[in-house]
């Protein structure tokens, strides 16, 4: 589904993102693990074609994304939903906000705010509904970005950290939501520095200093 | 013509033709903030550049400048435009364009690093992107707009060098002040003063209200 072929992210800055990164994802739970500025955030951003890489290839399908016009790329995009670390909110409510990226796909008007709902609902955040998205909390700004996520029901989610700012419950509601989303068929590359996300993948990878340096399969099939 | 009459057609004229000039200078000065927030090259940044030195063009180079496109013997002598109004018009949107696509560009900037990422991550195609930054950066827009129209309002050298400062015709509130305090009457110069103070104040708060300084 998504392949990094010898990957390499050079920041202008000069520091390197990712050296030289083999990746295969074809579905599944991928928890990518690794400590703080281990290359986590840029990864998913790559497998997410948010950012392109400086050296190496990324395949969507098979198919080079950066290779393709504008308009194939972004259909390409709006496969998959990168959720952020740190969540953004667009002016307005949390409603307009869950139900942007379906209006961007064209959905109407009605279905995307009845979707949403849906999603603020399996996240038992649907009180929030009309509250100002830029004055939510940390941890509700992370459901919430959860929320918007999940409406699209896309291929891939690729989730940044998505147990920050939150509560012990909180953290198990996602848990939870991310075994339901992974027993939907829903693609799942969850990136994270605690290791309670290992536990319910199927795969894991460690990096650091922007190198893979550890694979596993389930619960301590390290094959690395 | 009674002074207060008088008072209040320079007052109406002025707002008017300044409002006129920065709507005139928005319909591309926004659109261009726009286009060099979205780009990265090099003929962008200095576009960019150029804007920003712009910004502080003296206003009496641009109006003798303009003068001599627009006078008789003028290539553009021939539209008849030097000492109308219009000519304001047009003097003032040209020296407003840095300034309000400056503003609107640092606003629309910030903006996108604010959201750039995420409306990319949610699958905003580039038109969705300009439609979002533009909804986002709404005050900003608002502010530059309102800022280009504080300057224009206050500006002396275009109006007089293509106004003339003709009586009943382009005479506004700085070529007013100007004229009454060369002829030694002061009365109508303070009112006229205080008042271009006061708007002017008024849409400097206005502006800080709306979160830009």
């Amino acid at each position: 589904m998504i392949g990094l072929k010898d990957v390499w992210v050079r920041y202008p800055d000069g520091v390197y993102g990712l050296r030289g990164v083999d990746l295969k994802f074809e579905g599944g739970f991928l928890a990518v693990l690794g400590p703080n500025g281990s290359g986590k955030t840029t990864m998913l951003k790559v497998m997410a074609c948010i950012l392109k890489p400086t050296r190496g290839s990324v395949f969507i399908r098979g198919v080079d994304p950066w290779a393709l016009p504008e308009d194939k790329l972004l259909g390409l995009r709006r496969r998959h939903i990168y959720v952020q670390e740190k969540p953004k909110m667009l002016k307005g409510d949390v409603l307009y906000n869950v139900a942007y990226p379906l209006r961007l796909r064209g959905v109407s008007r009605d279905e995307s705010h009845r979707r949403a709902l849906e999603a603020l609902e399996e996240l038992r955040i649907s009180r929030l509904a009309e509250f100002d998205a830029k004055r939510l909390s940390a941890g509700q700004a992370r459901l919430v970005s959860i929320a918007r996520a999940i409406a699209v029901n896309p291929e891939v989610i690729l989730f940044d950290e998505p147990t920050a700012y939150l509560d012990r419950d909180n953290r198990r509601l996602v848990l939870e939501l991310l075994k339901r989303l992974k027993d939907r068929g829903v693609g799942l590359v969850v990136a994270s520095h605690v290791g309670e996300v290992a536990e319910i993948a199927d795969e894991a990878i460690t990096l650091e200093q922007g190198k893979i340096t550890g694979r596993s399969r389930r619960k301590g099939g390290s094959e690395n | 013509m009674e002074p207060t009459y008088e008072l209040l057609t320079i007052v109406l004229r002025s707002v008017s033709v300044s409002g006129l000039a920065v709507l005139l200078s928005s319909t591309w000065s926004i659109p261009l903030a726009l286009r060099l927030t979205l780009t990265s090259s090099k003929l962008g940044k200095m576009v960019e550049d150029l804007i920003n030195a712009l910004t502080s063009i003296p206003t009496v180079v641009l109006g003798l400048l303009l003068y001599m496109l627009l006078s008789r013997s003028g290539p553009l002598g021939f539209l008849g435009l030097l000492y109308t109004p219009y000519a304001i018009v047009v003097g003032q949107a040209i020296l407003v364009t840095p300034l309000i696509t400056s503003i609107a560009l640092t606003g629309l900037l910030k903006v996108k690093d604010e959201v750039w990422e995420l409306l990319i991550s949610l699958g905003a195609g580039r038109r969705q992107v300009s439609q979002a930054l533009v909804r986002e950066g709404l005050h900003q827009i608002l502010s530059s707009i309102l800022l280009g129209f504080n300057r224009a309002l206050g500006e002396l050298g275009v109006a007089l060098t293509v106004g003339g400062n003709v009586r009943g015709l382009t005479r506004v509130m700085t070529t007013a002040i100007a004229l009454e305090v060369s002829r030694g009457e002061y009365e109508l110069a303070v009112s006229l003063g205080l008042i271009l103070l006061t708007v002017s104040l008024a849409l400097t708060l206005v502006v800080r209200r709306l979160g830009v300084r």
